[in-house]
């Protein structure tokens, strides 16, 4: 990391966005205190994270890959970690019965962690991170690899620690997840923040493209270079494509035009998007 | 080309899997450059054998470089030193009428270097034998004259004992004549003193010649006094004498006046009748005057041939005689005191002399009679020594009897399942025991619960403590399976079931305090798998387990002594079967401890800075 400097407002979900690489779960780690050597300061409230006893006291983490004992029941799981951070008697009972129903894992509470699908797994992961209800919340990658409703109830747990007021800094590479749960993002590349802000403004400055898809019924034909947009990615029968607002226009015209050979089934027009903001933002540092 | 590409990404896929790639190519070399120095002979450790007895296969042994022979004092310390590990084998050498005997005390776990010393045990043997048969034509050559010798000398010996009757005989007779000339000065003594004692006598004899010579000073004053009184009578006389002759003279002038009155008177007359009557009465009267001037003068003449003085002379004589007589006595009274008080010295001296010489005679005469016991001995030794030894001398070299050798075990039991028990459950619990906490740590890694457990509130003492504490519980566990199916379907014999008991609490914690260290810093199975090997391996190697310690070089042997798997085995059969005091084991005991402890702080410490 290098030339990475920003700041997390209490009661606020934070995004790390960043490609693979970018340095997120580092800099989460080290708002964890699971690194410590390193040049620089990072601080939660005030208080230096390499000294994690009194982070571990305000901050919850919940590691990208799920952390538990896989043979282990769901119930446990939860038992042992309660215990763990000091929970007995009824209190211990009363917190894994909330804990079971919050995070929907009633009917799996005897089921081996290990066979839970993914995104119990993750919920699961996240409970375990929830046994005491922590000032701050960090959250690697949480809904990485999750199907819908996982996602979808991850993102509701999310929502409602914000309104509880607990900060979540949270990583992902899921832009559309940054848009829909974050407040601030830093956007993050080969451990430099490229941008640094409110979704809203970053779209604005940065979010001028537009993305064109387009399927196709028969194999692409040879249409590079496109005049009025640029090829992001290709594939057998699929072309996703940018333009800005103001050629948007000529650039389905000239689409249509050289593709309509090939049969085209869908064409989609989207609006400038976080994607579209991080690609640009990456391309200008490339650049 | 693919082939050749398949070729290099798999080297490159190897070195880029860092430990585990390392461990395991440098496993192997890291045991084989232990091993190898290990069991380079050339600088190979000593081989400890405790002997007992002077014979000179010991002498052999010895002189062996490759051995360093302990001297025990007693058998039962040889026994000692052998199962203490001190010594591989205990030889102890005995020889008794049946031949010589060589028991051989093994150390039944080190079969091994055991059977190597049992072929040094028998080229002594052979070496030594072959020494005695060679020497014993010149043995018998130089003894043979000897023999001759003896059996001349045993003839003397008859004739030796009887002088020395005689001169016992003499001795009494000696003896009984000193007695009597004892005797005789002791009759003489008391003569002597009774005559001393009659010596007093002579005192009151000369104080009787002294009241004698008093007397005789008074006889002489006397016949002094006598001589005067007799000059005086005779002055007396001579005046008497005189007077009567003057009365004679007066008479003869009256006769005359008479003669001359008678013619005047007639004759008739009365008056001359009274005249004639006067005459006659004159006459008489002269002649009594006479008769007694005659008598006066014999009397004088008497008196006067008195000589007092030859009488006081004689009286003097005497005196001088009784003086001398006294001073005679005198000088003999003492004389004879002091030469009968010499003689009773002179007595005494020669009858303590006597005595003394008495008492020689009977210290001779006792000296004399244990002379002829011993000589009566010396007769009996030599006339059982001549046959034997005649029998000696007729023997030939092949008729020397060979030692008789026993090997015996010192342990208890001699079950190789009993020996070797304490080694199985070492390398098992060496392998379980430091295995299961890394594989287990490495799991729960993978799992990401140790990640969470890091995070959580729980102390780092508790997490060690707690996963050490499990560890070792699980790995009793498995020992008790492993010592009861020892016990029961093994027929593995334990003598000290205290020692059982410390065994099966003490081993498991060893290598699990171990093994929860490194799993500190293990993150991978397969690293896991590999420290596993090459802390273990080598451990297994060296510390006498595979490979006896006596086979390996010093320096590693030595290593092999601070290893905890020979601690533990050491241990193991000193508390089992080695059937030593409990005390003997504190070493070991104390090692463990700091041991255990030690790993158990390193982890509290690596997993605290961790967090």
């Amino acid at each position: 990391m290098k030339e990475c400097s920003f700041v997390v407002q209490e009661g606020e979900v934070f995004g790390l966005l960043g490609s693979n690489g970018a340095g997120k779960s580092t800099i989460l780690m080290a708002f964890a205190g699971l690194i410590k050597n390193f040049r620089g300061d990072v601080t939660i409230m005030g208080n230096d994270c390499r000294f994690s006893s009194g982070i571990n006291r305000d901050v919850a983490y919940v590691p990208q890959s799920p952390c538990l004992f896989f043979d282990f029941t769901v119930r446990e799981n939860l038992h042992f970690f309660c215990s763990m951070e000091g929970l007995g008697g009824d209190e211990r009972e009363s917190k894994i019965k909330e804990l079971l129903s919050k995070f929907y894992l009633e009917g799996f509470a005897d089921m081996a962690a290990g066979r839970l699908s993914g995104g119990y797994r993750q919920l699961l992961n996240i409970a375990l991170s929830s046994v005491l209800d922590k000032k701050i919340v960090l959250m690697d990658e949480p809904t990485a690899g999750l199907d819908l409703w996982s996602k979808k109830k991850v993102g509701e747990h999310i929502r409602e620690l914000k309104s509880r007021g607990k900060t979540v800094v949270l990583t992902t590479h899921d832009l559309a997840d940054a848009e829909s749960l974050c407040d601030n993002v830093v956007i993050l590349s080969d451990g430099r923040v490229l941008a640094n802000g409110n979704i809203r403004s970053l779209l604005r400055d940065f979010g001028g493209g537009y993305t064109i898809s387009v399927s196709l019924s028969n194999k692409i034909p040879k249409v590079l270079p496109l005049a009025y947009s640029k090829v992001i990615s290709i594939s057998a029968q699929r072309l996703v494509l940018e333009t800005n607002q103001a050629d948007i226009g000529p650039a389905i015209t000239e689409l249509v035009s050289k593709l309509g050979s090939a049969g085209i089934e869908d064409l989609e027009v989207r609006e400038p998007s976080l994607g579209y903001v991080f690609s640009n933002l990456l391309s200008k540092v490339k650049a | 080309m693919k082939l050749l590409h398949v070729f290099w990404n798999y080297i490159r896929f190897v070195r880029t899997q860092g430990v585990t790639s390392w461990l395991t190519l440098l496993s192997p070399i890291i045991l084989i450059v232990i091993v190898g120095i290990g069991l380079n002979l050339e600088t190979s450790n000593k081989l400890h054998v405790a002997v007992y007895g002077d014979d000179a296969v010991l002498d052999i042994l010895s002189g062996e470089e490759s051995l360093e022979v302990l001297q025990a004092s007693s058998p039962e310390d040889l026994q000692t030193l052998v199962r203490s590990k001190q010594a591989v084998m205990g030889i102890v050498v005995t020889t008794a009428s049946d031949g010589k005997h060589i028991d051989i005390y093994i150390d039944s776990t080190k079969q091994a270097v055991a059977s190597s010393m049992l072929l040094m045990v028998d080229k002594a043997v052979n070496e030594e034998k072959s020494r005695s048969g060679a020497s014993l034509t010149a043995i018998q050559a130089k003894l043979a004259p000897t023999y001759a010798q003896l059996k001349e000398k045993r003839g003397g010996i008859a004739s030796f004992s009887a002088e020395l009757n005689a001169l016992r005989q003499n001795i009494s007779a000696t003896r009984t004549e000193l007695q009597t000339g004892r005797n005789e000065l002791a009759a003489y003594r008391t003569e002597l003193l009774a005559y001393r004692q009659n010596l007093s006598s002579l005192d009151e004899y000369n104080a009787q010649l002294g009241s004698y010579n008093s007397r005789l000073d008074q006889l002489y004053s006397e016949i002094g006094y006598r001589s005067y009184q007799r000059d005086n009578a005779l002055n007396k006389l001579s005046s008497n004498m005189y007077k009567v002759s003057t009365y004679i003279t007066k008479v003869d002038t009256s006769l005359d006046y008479l003669y001359y009155a008678k013619s005047y008177v007639p004759t008739s007359s009365p008056a001359y009748s009274y005249l004639v009557n006067l005459e006659g009465e004159l006459v008489t009267l002269r002649s009594d005057l006479v008769t007694a001037n005659n008598d006066m003068a014999g009397l004088s003449n008497d008196l006067a041939a008195i000589d007092f003085l030859s009488m006081q002379t004689e009286v003097h004589s005497v005196q001088d005689e009784i003086a001398t007589t006294q001073q005679d006595l005198s000088e003999f009274r003492d004389t004879a005191d002091s030469r009968i008080a010499s003689m009773l010295e002179d007595i005494n001296a020669t009858d303590a002399k006597l005595q003394f010489a008495i008492s020689k005679l009977d210290e001779f005469d006792s000296k004399v009679y244990s002379l002829q016991s011993e000589v009566a001995e010396l007769d009996s030794l030599m006339g059982s020594a001549l046959g034997p030894l005649g029998d000696f001398l007729g023997k030939k070299p092949e008729d020397l009897l060979p030692p008789t050798v026993v090997s015996k075990g010192v342990f208890p039991s001699q079950k190789w399942i009993d020996m070797f028990f304490p080694s199985l459950i070492g390398i098992d619990m060496l392998l379980a025991s430091l295995l299961l906490p890394m594989i287990m740590k490495v799991r729960m890694r993978e799992q990401g619960v140790e990640l969470r457990m890091m995070r959580s509130r729980v102390s780092s003492i508790s997490v060690v403590l707690g996963e050490m504490a499990a560890n070792y519980a699980i790995c009793m566990l498995q020992l008790f399976l492993i010592i009861f199916l020892g016990l029961v379907f093994f027929g593995v014999q334990v003598t000290n079931p205290f020692g059982l008991i410390l065994v099966f609490l003490t081993l498991p914690m060893v290598f699990t305090s171990l093994g929860v260290l490194l799993s500190q810093i293990v993150n991978r199975s397969s690293t896991a798998f590999l420290l596993s090997l090459l802390v273990g391996i080598p451990m297994i190697f060296i510390s006498g387990t595979i490979i006896p310690m006596e086979f390996l070089n010093p320096i590693i042997a030595m290593l092999g002594t601070i290893m905890p798997l020979y601690i533990v085995i050491d241990f193991g059969e000193k508390m089992l079967f080695r059937n030593l005091p409990v005390f003997d084991a504190l070493l070991d005991s104390v090692y463990i401890l700091f041991f255990i402890g030690l790993n158990t702080m390193a982890s509290i410490v690596i997993y605290a800075l961790k967090r």
